[in-house]
């Protein structure tokens, strides 16, 4: 096999030739080629940084001078507040997971299965990612203010309870985080659930029917088990980054309304203890390990075997 | 074979009638209106093995889904054990269909996916189990039912999928052409299995094919579908010995086919010009041409067709004409010869070489009469 071409100098035809034929003969140094830029950038971009996360949580200070201690896990143990926050994001995490699911496996069974223009609805499910995640939150904030287009419309839906301030009061609330929440990370969960629904057989639907099985078993029998797996990866695209949300729980919740990501935000760039939020990192990061965790030795790694 | 498709025929001709469809009509509306069925009437009788055949576009697969309840007809009606069933859901019908292909659950083992439909009426699943098992020795599957769908090969799969359409003993079974992705050996092996246990079960079967081979060595009867209209009904006896028009001709085995201009008809015994001869053909070969027909195609099989070298030896009928081809069939070969009126090809085990002048020679009691395509008004 020649690479030569008539485009480029014999000797770097040459070149080409002698390292590809070098390459030719070490599997593993191709494959180091291959996945090396990546892996270097996340060793750099995340396990190094993870880990001096780690090694600053055990401190009392900010290196170099700083001193070992145990202070910081301490005063997490120490205070309801922090497990009620923690209870309240696990809350919400489920809440906005469940609710996205749902909407967007609605949303992805009607494109795959209904739809004739499907690249298009598809390319508007993702229109929100070209805006701005923070254009995007503030945006909301227009929408739920008291006055606002939301609070206008229920009201005048629900004119006959009589009382101009339903909606109204819903910006700053939980309720308000939630929805938010939903908004943000509907589309990353569509496209998961849309690419299995519409790779699934559907010929599998006309057996099922044709056995004896009305829509809803159909469903429940070989719709949503052949699509299991879309809906993991949707159900964990949906939920890692709402666990550690803090812009949506900042601008649309309340004082009360705080999640894990928002209060360590609140450590590390407004009360500057960047030791307790690296230990409220460290936390979060073990948690969302040990959950992924369960979740992939139940389930194998359906992201990767999707056969 | 023949005889014993007839003998069955015979011996079902007195039974009830399972399935009935009633001029089915469908009509695809869109950018291009496509009447894909135009009014198919036919009665499938209980034990039945009928076959549609018919090319790619003709339609069989649509009156199968209409039959199934996946398809709504636009016109007719379909009746199943004297039940108009036409406007039902799948789901509600006691039919079971054989997909193309084949649609086995891939989240289910052989057994669950066999249970299946069991399990949509509640049987139980120890029951499940047992029906299973005992379709699973039905196609000769024992001890498969652990397995998961994707470890078994083809034919195996394809065994799964006849288990599970007839577990439920539905009062039809619809064939989807399940056996077009097999190769040839394996068809047929496939082929005379369904058909032992059609006759084993008693069931009724209707398959949809456009590979005549399957259809004319299993059937009971063949209907003949050409442009969603039914061409013909009947054994493939009569398919092939009788076939009613040109389409079913060339379309279940071969025909050499001339055209022939009539000259008269008044003397019913001397009625076919073949070139410029005019052939005494048995009565009752003209039903379908019509009463006085301006031109008639003449159709010979190629196994009724003889070559000779010597003029001396030709039977009724005759022509001169050059070998354009041989090719290697077996034991015999196919010869195909130039003459003033067509091609004819014909088997023989005569060597004959490229080029040489021989004549193609048939027994008039062989011809068969066609109208010509176009004053053939449906």
């Amino acid at each position: 096999m020649s690479t030569k071409t008539a485009w480029s100098p014999e000797w770097v035809d040459d070149g080409i030739e002698s390292t590809l034929a070098f390459l030719r003969e070490r599997e593993r140094l191709q494959l180091a080629l291959f996945i090396g830029p990546v892996v270097l950038i996340m060793f750099i971009g995340l396990i190094v940084p993870v880990l001096y996360m780690v090694a600053i949580s055990f401190l009392n200070g900010l290196p170099p001078g700083a001193e070992f201690t145990l202070a910081n896990y301490q005063r997490l143990v120490e205070s309801d507040v922090y497990l009620n926050i923690g209870i309240d994001t696990i809350v919400l995490t489920l809440q906005t997971t469940s609710l996205v699911v749902v909407l967007g496996y609605l949303l992805a069974y009607g494109i795959a299965m209904f739809a004739k223009r499907q690249k298009l609805l598809l390319l508007l499910v993702v229109l929100p990612f070209w805006t701005n995640y923070l254009v995007r939150n503030f945006a909301l904030i227009a929408i739920f203010q008291t006055g606002g287009p939301f609070n206008q419309l229920l009201s005048n839906i629900l004119f006959f309870l009589d009382n101009p301030s339903i909606g109204g009061d819903v910006l700053f609330t939980r309720t308000s985080v939630l929805m938010g929440l939903v908004y943000s990370f509907l589309p990353v969960a569509v496209l998961p659930m849309y690419a299995s629904i519409s790779r699934m057989d559907k010929s599998l639907i006309s057996a099922s029917k044709d056995l004896g099985a009305g829509p809803i078993k159909t469903f429940v029998f070989v719709t949503l088990p052949q699509t299991k797996d879309g809906v993991f990866v949707g159900t964990l695209l949906a939920a890692v980054p709402t666990f550690g949300a803090f812009v949506t729980p900042a601008m649309l919740g309340g004082p009360n309304d705080n999640m894990i990501g928002r209060l360590i935000e609140l450590q590390y760039m407004q009360v500057y203890d960047v030791p307790f939020g690296s230990a409220l990192g460290t936390v979060l990061s073990l948690f969302v390990i040990a959950v992924l965790s369960i979740g992939f030795l139940n389930d194998g790694i359906p992201i990767i075997d999707n056969e | 074979m023949a005889s014993k498709i007839q003998s069955s025929a015979k011996k079902r001709s007195n039974r009830k009638t399972t399935l009935e469809a009633d001029s089915l009509v469908k009509i695809y509306e869109g950018k291009e209106t496509v009447h894909a069925v135009k009014g198919v009437s036919f009665q499938i009788k209980e034990g039945e093995f009928v076959s549609i055949i018919g090319p790619s576009g003709s339609g069989k697969s649509t009156i199968l889904r209409m039959i199934a309840g996946f398809e709504d007809p636009t016109e007719g009606s379909v009746v199943l054990d004297g039940v108009d069933i036409t406007d039902r859901a799948p789901f509600d019908r006691d039919t079971n269909m054989m997909f193309q292909d084949l649609a086995l659950f891939p989240n289910y083992t052989v057994s669950e996916n066999i249970g299946y439909g069991p399990r949509q009426d509640g049987v139980p699943k120890a029951e499940r189990e047992e029906m299973a098992d005992e379709m699973l020795e039905m196609v000769q599957l024992e001890g498969y039912g652990d397995r998961a769908i994707d470890e078994l090969s083809g034919g195996e799969q394809q065994r799964v999928a006849l288990a599970r359409c007839m577990v439920n003993r539905p009062s039809v079974v619809l064939f989807d052409e399940p056996l077009a992705s097999l190769d040839r050996q394996l068809r047929r092996q496939m082929t005379t299995e369904l058909s032992d246990i059609q006759n084993r079960t008693g069931s009724t079967f209707l398959y949809v094919t456009h590979n005549q081979e399957v259809a004319l060595s299993a059937s009971d009867r063949v209907i003949v579908l050409n442009e969603g209209e039914i061409e013909q009904i009947g054994t493939p006896d009569e398919l092939y010995n009788s076939p009613a028009t040109e389409f079913v001709a060339n379309f279940v085995g071969d025909m050499n086919m001339v055209t022939s201009d009539v000259r008269e008809v008044t003397t019913p015994a001397d009625p076919v010009d073949i070139a410029a001869e005019s052939v005494a053909v048995p009565a009752g070969r003209f039903d379908g041409v019509g009463d006085d027909p301006t031109s008639m195609k003449v159709g010979v099989r190629p196994h009724d067709t003889a070559i000779v070298h010597d003029v001396e030896d030709v039977s009724d009928c005759y022509i001169e004409g050059t070998v354009r081809g041989t090719m290697f069939a077996g034991e015999d070969q196919v010869v195909t010869v130039q003459t003033d009126i067509g091609e004819f090809t014909a088997e023989t085990n005569l060597s004959v070489d490229q080029g040489e002048t021989l004549f193609v020679t048939f027994s008039r009691e062989d011809v068969h009469v066609f109208a010509t395509e176009e004053s053939d008004e449906h």
